[in-house]
């Protein structure tokens, strides 16, 4: 008879841990890796590690990327009238070093490392524990929403700032992911630093950045509740990372199985609930909007049907008495069952039906 | 030292690059800057905006014949570049290699040794100025703890702690001139620690206030300390700087709360639950 019995340490909980360390490190962690941006683990670290929070620990890819087009590349080709290779070798440098790093792990940088996504799952905790509704994107909203986050990588990330750089746009423009972005507030306010809350009133543009980002940011917390990791949904950082998830060898691999189309266990637990994970399989299944948190792999009901593998190596794979343990404790969609973090074997000869 | 571990990546980004480089512009009339100066202390002061490949500064109240230039090329205790003082000014080149700069001139004299220093900060990968700021460059000197980091700078309404340091050793309970541009005069006093703690004052005129990446109206300050061994040789220091408008300086927390609240209204229809429809 399988043993049921809730595991001590699960998938779930390893990244929760690994989560609330790479929140620490990549908010506070200057204290450990220094002050100067040249002492930080990295300029171009695939999660929204914010260069505004002043104790952050690394800095996010999109930073250099939005400088480099603006005072690299625009300014450049703004000076001499024409475009040269030469200026975009150090947005090629800056995009070397973002692969050194995602090529180990690939999209878990979303999953696992970005302080972001850490709190928006933290706050969605909390609205499981407030007993708020659970607001599952249907399978139409989850395909119309992917374009947006393509969108904001193309507008914000890199045409206005290359924009500004050639003296089209306002200067202000030359950074203006960075003037919305949530994390910009979720990680200063981590550090008890308000400045980045008040609203420039200089000008209206500078103002409208400022509003789009507040609202923005009070929309993400508060939606959080009811909704898993609604700014990933848009997330410019998730759409680059989408461009080079097949260049890793970290992946989530399915294969197809019979049950697969009458179950759909793994969409409930998908923090981005991407339908593809339910109908398709193989390259298909590791979709675009996937963050590599492994939960489908968790709740998968059935043995190795899905997996997280480096390489050859199979890291993570479903399996049906994982699963039967997994669901006593924490439902697909993070309900909350009898918590048992020490959970007590069944006496010998005992165990579930 | 600590360094990114994808720094050499930088560097060799940055040498790669380096083709386009321009020369720097030419000092200007640095008698008319010093007559100008905001203070009769030694300074280093920039001489135009400063451009992406080199710098302009010129000496006030003081008199070398060179300037020592570190920026951590090579590491920071290698012998500093000698960069030749003409008409009252110098011109320093970004490199292709090193972002913090630190500029020092000194005067010996019979009433004394004066050195003024500044550090100024170049686009360019390389090294943390840790190590710049720990290594003894003047027999007393004045070493920011730390210098602010790239994209940030001393705002009005900071502490920001400066170690006095005598011989390579801090210097306790001394007397340190601030004056600024902005028409401040205080005089602080370091800890037993040998660190003197400045809040820099709110005399920044507001105009033109603006983004952060933008032309921010600033200030210059600059801090000095004296001191006489017990061979009667005098010694002052001095070094020198930038700091901007305060934070919150033409900015709204009201507003910013406003718009928070706004979002957050926005969201709130998602997280109360609905009555469940009746079942006929």
């Amino acid at each position: 008879m399988a043993d049921t019995a809730a595991p001590r340490f699960t998938l779930g909980r390893l990244r929760l841990a690994v989560q609330l360390v790479m929140l620490f490190v990549t908010v506070y962690g200057g204290s450990l890796v220094g002050y100067y941006a040249a002492e930080k683990l990295s300029n171009a670290l695939p999660a929204l590690s914010c260069a505004y929070d002043k104790q952050d620990g690394a800095y996010c890819i999109l930073i250099p990327t939005q400088h480099q087009l603006h005072h690299r590349v625009g300014e450049a080709i703004a000076q001499s009238g024409q475009f040269a290779l030469s200026t975009l070798i150090p947005l090629g440098f800056t995009f070397l070093t973002f692969y050194v790093f995602f090529v180990f792990l690939n999209k878990a940088f979303c999953g696992w490392v970005c302080p972001l996504g850490t709190v928006q799952e933290l706050i969605h905790r909390l609205g499981r524990l407030l007993r708020r509704p659970f607001r599952g994107l249907s399978e139409t909203a989850a395909r119309r929403l992917r374009p947006l986050k393509w969108g904001v990588l193309l507008v914000l990330v890199m045409g206005l700032p290359l924009l500004a750089g050639l003296g089209v746009t306002p200067h202000v423009t030359g950074d203006a992911f960075c003037q919305v972005c949530p994390s910009r507030l979720a990680t200063t306010l981590l550090t008890a630093d308000a400045s980045q809350l008040t609203i420039r009133q200089s000008g209206a543009l500078d103002f409208a950045f400022g509003a789009l980002a507040n609202t923005l940011f009070g929309f993400v917390v508060v939606a959080a509740l009811a909704v898993r990791q609604p700014f990933c949904r848009i997330c410019p950082l998730l759409a680059l990372n989408a461009a080079f998830q097949r260049l890793s060898p970290m992946r989530l691999v399915k294969r197809e199985h019979a049950k697969c189309e009458k179950c759909g266990i793994c969409r409930q637990a998908c923090p981005m609930d991407i339908p593809e994970i339910h109908h398709a399989h193989g390259p298909k299944a590791f979709n675009e909007d996937c963050t590599l948190c492994g939960r489908c792999a968790e709740y998968c009901p059935d043995d190795g049907v899905i997996q997280l593998k480096f390489g050859p190596l199979r890291l993570f794979g479903s399996s049906r008495t994982y699963y039967k343990a997994r669901v006593k404790t924490v439902g697909p969609r993070g309900e909350a069952r009898a918590v048992k973090w020490f959970a007590r074997r069944p006496p010998q000869g005992g165990g579930d039906a | 030292m600590k360094q990114s571990a994808c720094l050499p990546l930088a560097v060799l980004a940055a040498v790669l690059a380096a083709g386009t480089a321009q020369a720097a512009r030419p000092a200007g009339d640095c008698r008319a800057a010093e007559r100008a100066a905001f203070s009769s202390l030694p300074m280093l002061l920039p001489a135009g905006r400063g451009e992406r490949s080199g710098a302009a500064y010129c000496l006030a109240n003081l008199r070398a014949d060179a300037v020592a230039q570190r920026n951590g090329a090579g590491g920071f205790t290698a012998a500093p570049a000698a960069v030749p003082v003409r008409d009252g000014g110098f011109k320093v080149s970004a490199g292709r290699v090193g972002n913090y700069h630190w500029l020092q001139a000194a005067e010996d004299s019979q009433a004394g040794l004066f050195t003024a220093s500044t550090a100024h900060y170049f686009a360019n990968p390389g090294p943390a100025p840790t190590a710049m700021l720990e290594l003894p460059k003047a027999e007393l000197e004045i070493v920011p703890q730390p210098l602010p980091r790239e994209h940030w700078r001393y705002r009005a309404g900071e502490t920001w702690g400066f170690l006095l340091r005598l011989h390579g050793r801090p210097l306790a309970n001394a007397g340190v001139r601030l004056e600024t541009s902005g028409g401040t005069q205080r005089v602080l006093r370091s800890d037993a620690a040998g660190v003197v703690r400045v809040t820099f004052p709110e005399d920044v005129a507001e105009a033109g206030v603006g983004h952060a990446h933008g032309r921010e109206a600033q200030n210059r300050f600059v801090l000095a300390v004296g001191h006489t061994d017990a061979a009667g040789r005098y010694r002052l220091s001095a070094f020198n700087h930038v700091y901007g408008a305060a934070a919150d300086s033409g900015r709204s927390l009201g507003a910013g709360l406003g718009f928070l609240a706004l979002g957050g209204l926005l969201a709130l229809p998602l997280t109360i639950r609905r009555k469940e429809a009746a079942h006929g």
